[in-house]
């Protein structure tokens, strides 16, 4: 018998434990079918060592077996075969480990991540495996185990800020579009996050792939077994770059397509031909089953069609996230707003969308009943609490979005020492929602997601705490027509 | 090491976020974490 782990989980080995995941939380949703998240686990110090002898190349059972024995001299070689193959058998059962009679079986078995989810594969989403602690969550063991010290999980590296395309409504102030990260700092990087057992890294820019190392770079999250997505306008994809993204099962692309009117597209990017550019790229990685999903940002440009991009990626099974909010450029300029649909506007595209999905109102309904769940002492968002972001000159910033609000720099502190003891982290780390009480106490909570950047960037003094009226406007929106809605159902 | 049989201590079931952290940020707002950051 053969056993291998599965290519799309990630594996931390603490020692005393093991934890597994796939990139459920790091991937994008290629589909709304949930039945595919498989969840993660907390392995115990000897499941940790049974599960670190698998890899992503299938071993018979013996060889395995023969492995762990080097740890547990004193246990006899049947044993740990027959606990072995329950452990691995029950593991495979939730998606994170694979069995075959051959080599060939086994790998033929691991298929990768979109086909996965185009094919609808089932994996159950109640667990089959049995468990020592049912009652508690992995979370829950993650706080007991770090006496709720914060964990860093997901970093953010914008490799360039270097870009070929000049969309208007980007927040990075197209004069500083000027540098890419020197290669040994991006090394250098990923060493300290393989140390800090780090799950998820972000590569954008500007524009990544403008970067000459960036095949490289992939490689090396390759081989450190990071999940990967890659923010990028895919206008420079090529055969070297695809061949590299292939061979990552652990990486996920996003693009932000416009319009499938060429003219539309590129008068949001500047750039003539972008567009096609684009479009073609998108084939290519759905063609090779790269994961990607594809933004498409609603604008005063692209309102009356943006529709026409998700008919299009639905017809491939891509998801496509449309969104309305446009944040201010992070030096507080806000010439770039004049694209953000207004309060009328985003009505209007609401109350397609509540044509278009009868659901969409439900939906609305039930996040914000979980919404009521939030407490004033609950943290407003992850930054600095699990994720950061490095800038290609190796500033350190609570998100990609912020960067008028250094935390730190790379090149003269370790990312180790700059989460743990930054004192504009600690701040950041502290805040709660109770710090806005104009939000804790509005009536339009419910309907609002608080968002610090958002609030900063549109502030002129960069304050976090300065509550942006745009946004309490669309959420008092959402509320009316909940309202109005549920008044609806009631007459009729 | 002393020898015991592999088990799972914990598992979690928790459903993919809506928002993730990792996209650039339009605006939409990261997914807050609960107390250990995961």
């Amino acid at each position: 018998m053969f056993f291998k782990q599965r290519s799309i989980v990630l594996f931390r080995n603490y020692e005393s434990f093991g934890y597994i995941t796939d990139n459920r939380n790091f991937g994008y949703k290629q589909s709304d079918d949930d039945k595919n998240i498989i969840g993660d686990k907390i392995l115990s110090e000897s499941g940790a060592v049974f599960f670190s002898a698998l890899s992503i190349k299938p071993q018979d059972i013996d060889s395995l077996a023969r492995e762990i024995n080097e740890k547990f001299m004193a246990a006899d070689i049947d044993t740990i075969i027959n606990d072995a193959l329950e452990f691995y058998e029950n593991l495979e059962q939730d998606g994170f480990v694979i069995s075959g009679e051959t080599i060939e079986e086994c790998e033929s078995k691991d298929t990768g991540f979109l086909r996965k989810y185009l094919k609808k594969e089932i994996i159950s989403r109640e667990y089959s495996s049995s468990v020592i602690f049912p009652e508690k969550s992995t979370q829950e063991f993650f706080e007991e185990y770090f006496k709720g010290k914060p964990q860093l999980t997901n970093l953010h590296i914008e490799i360039t800020s270097k870009c070929n395309e000049r969309c208007i409504h980007c927040y990075i102030p197209h004069e500083n579009k000027v540098s890419g990260i020197e290669p040994d700092l991006f090394y250098d990087i990923l060493r300290q996050c393989k140390d800090m057992r780090l799950l998820h890294l972000t590569l954008s820019g500007g524009e990544p792939l403008l970067h000459q190392s960036f095949c490289d770079f992939l490689r090396k999250c390759r081989e450190y077994n990071f999940s990967v997505n890659v923010l990028s306008n895919l206008t420079l994809l090529d055969d070297e770059i695809i061949k590299e993204m292939r061979a990552n099962p652990l990486l996920g692309v996003q693009t932000s397509l416009y319009s499938m009117d060429s003219n539309i597209h590129d008068e949001i990017t500047q750039v003539k031909g972008s567009c096609e550019k684009t479009k073609n790229a998108i084939l290519k990685l759905i063609e090779n089953d790269i994961p990607l999903q594809i933004s498409c940002p609603i604008m005063k440009q692209n309102k009356d069609c943006y529709n026409e991009v998700k008919n299009w990626a639905e017809k491939y099974k891509i998801r496509v996230g449309d969104d309305y909010v446009i944040i201010a450029k992070y030096n507080h300029t806000t010439q770039n707003l004049s694209c953000r649909l207004s309060g009328n506007e985003i009505e209007e595209i609401i109350n397609i969308s509540i044509e278009e999905d009868k659901k969409y109102l439900e939906q609305m309904e039930m996040e914000a009943a979980q919404k009521k769940e939030i407490t004033p002492d609950d943290f407003v968002c992850s930054v600095c609490h699990s994720s950061i972001c490095i800038a290609d000159n190796g500033n350190v910033y609570p998100c990609a979005g912020w960067q008028d609000y250094s935390v730190g720099d790379i090149r003269k502190t370790s990312l180790e020492e700059i989460w743990n003891n930054s004192e504009r982290i600690q701040y950041l780390r502290d805040l709660r929602r109770k710090d806005f009480p104009k939000c804790v106490q509005c009536l339009d909570k419910e309907f609002c997601t608080m968002c610090m950047v958002r609030n900063a960037n549109e502030d002129p003094l960069g304050n976090p705490l300065v509550v942006n009226e745009f946004f309490c406007n669309i959420a008092k929106i959402n509320r009316i027509m909940i309202l109005e809605w549920k008044e609806k159902l009631i007459n009729s | 090491m002393i020898y015991t049989k592999p088990v799972v201590l914990v598992q979690g079931t928790e459903k993919m976020a809506e928002c993730h952290p990792n996209s650039k940020p339009s605006g939409r707002p990261c997914k807050p974490p609960k107390p250990s950051g995961r």
